[in-house]
């Protein structure tokens, strides 16, 4: 549909280029951000992926002869959640405007960057401003000057649904949150079938720190011989016995889990022939980087 | 593409990256304990979790334990992910002997 003038004129057609010429000279800075040859642009980027999503920066620099350029890099990190920065020089002039894309459809917030201004070499480099940060996917752009910057944990995390390890016959099943990351169970799901040694298992889901249990979740039913049981732990889950199978409980509600803590079973009167199945859960991630 | 190994510690079975992207990283569950001994990690533990140096760079996987091996591709010694992360160090190592 063609736009409408009210007031009978297309502004367009009067004015098809620039017309309007900046006055560089004795004039007041357009932004409060001067670079100088000594400044530097450093990009930080974490990613869960592998190989990980790489993201796409912009920037728009007015330089002191008037003119204004557009600078495109283009950086993928080569490690796994850990963060990564890598240096790039910069033209003097006063920066306009910031943006970083992730041009690759990836998983919603399993990339987080920071574009941040130093001053200095490499490795004695100052943090001297941070333009912008937080987990940037297909249209949700991190933007400078006009931007909302979060950190990596004050923000909605990224839902993931994860396959742990099968346990071997007779051991426990054990998930360790990964380097890099924090957690937040929100579900899990797995299964125990009995051998035909007469004993009452009785599991339970525990969470620990490495080296200390802090929560424990106990099963609703136990386990007899020669039977199986389907059990499911969630937050706000009520507690259920022995439905079609399956038994329910309630896990704790906001319990972050940081690196290297675990999520495990510990089953009263397990037997060296009962078999776990993998564990199936969903987990809220943010990234440590 | 997805590959399941089995850890020649523990005998658990996983698969080395999730549908989303991202690795996963297996370690062996504790040893059960009981009256007489409290839980303890096996002597050949397996931790593929990356281990970093003070500058928060990765140096290898925490611990190989007893290898692994791949039920669904006999050419694999390890997940990809792993053999990836120590030819990135070996170079790196090279670049700054240079």
């Amino acid at each position: 549909m063609a736009p409408t003038f009210p007031s009978g004129e297309d502004a367009l057609k009067r004015s098809p280029g620039a017309e309007v010429t900046l006055d560089v000279q004795h004039s007041a800075p357009p932004t409060a951000t001067y670079i100088t040859k000594d400044d530097q642009l450093g990009i930080m980027i974490a990613c869960s992926s592998q190989p990980a999503f790489g993201v796409q920066v912009n920037m728009r620099i007015l330089l002191p002869s008037g003119k204004i350029v557009q600078s495109v890099w283009n950086v993928q990190p080569i490690q796994t959640r850990t963060g990564q920065t890598f240096f790039y020089p910069l033209p003097e002039g006063f920066l306009l405007s910031a943006a970083v894309t992730t041009p690759f459809v990836n998983q919603p917030r399993s990339t987080f960057c920071e574009l941040i201004l130093y001053r200095g070499a490499n490795l004695n480099n100052l943090q001297n401003q941070i333009l912008c940060s937080g987990y940037p996917a297909g249209y949700q752009v991190l933007s400078w000057p006009l931007g909302v910057n979060t950190n990596s944990l004050d923000t909605v995390g990224n839902i993931r649904s994860i396959v742990g390890t099968t346990p071997g016959a007779g051991a426990e099943i054990s998930e360790t949150v990964p380097v890099g990351a924090q957690w937040f169970l929100l579900a899990i799901e797995f299964g125990l079938t009995a051998s035909a040694t007469v004993a009452t298992r009785v599991p339970q889901v525990i969470f620990d720190d490495g080296t200390n249990i802090f929560a424990q979740v106990v099963s609703p039913v136990n386990v007899t011989a020669s039977s199986s049981i389907g059990l499911a732990f969630a937050i706000g889950l009520n507690t259920g016995s022995n439905v079609l199978g399956v038994a329910n409980n309630s896990i704790p509600n906001n319990l972050k889990l940081m690196p290297s803590w675990r999520i495990r079973t510990n089953t009263g009167s397990l037997q060296a022939a009962d078999q776990y199945s993998s564990p199936k859960y969903v987990v809220e991630e943010w990234l440590l980087p | 593409m997805t590959h399941r190994f089995r850890c020649l510690a523990c005998k658990g079975e996983y698969f080395d990256q999730q549908l989303d992207g991202a690795p996963y990283a297996h370690v062996c569950p504790p040893l059960r304990g009981d009256k007489k001994k409290p839980e303890q990690l096996r002597d050949d533990h397996r931790d593929e979790n990356v281990k970093l140096d003070g500058r928060r760079r990765t140096i290898g996987i925490r611990s190989e334990g007893a290898g692994v091996k791949c039920l669904s591709d006999e050419k694999l010694a390890e997940p990809r992910w792993i053999s990836a992360l120590k030819m990135r160090i070996a170079k790196e190592d090279d670049d700054d002997d240079a």
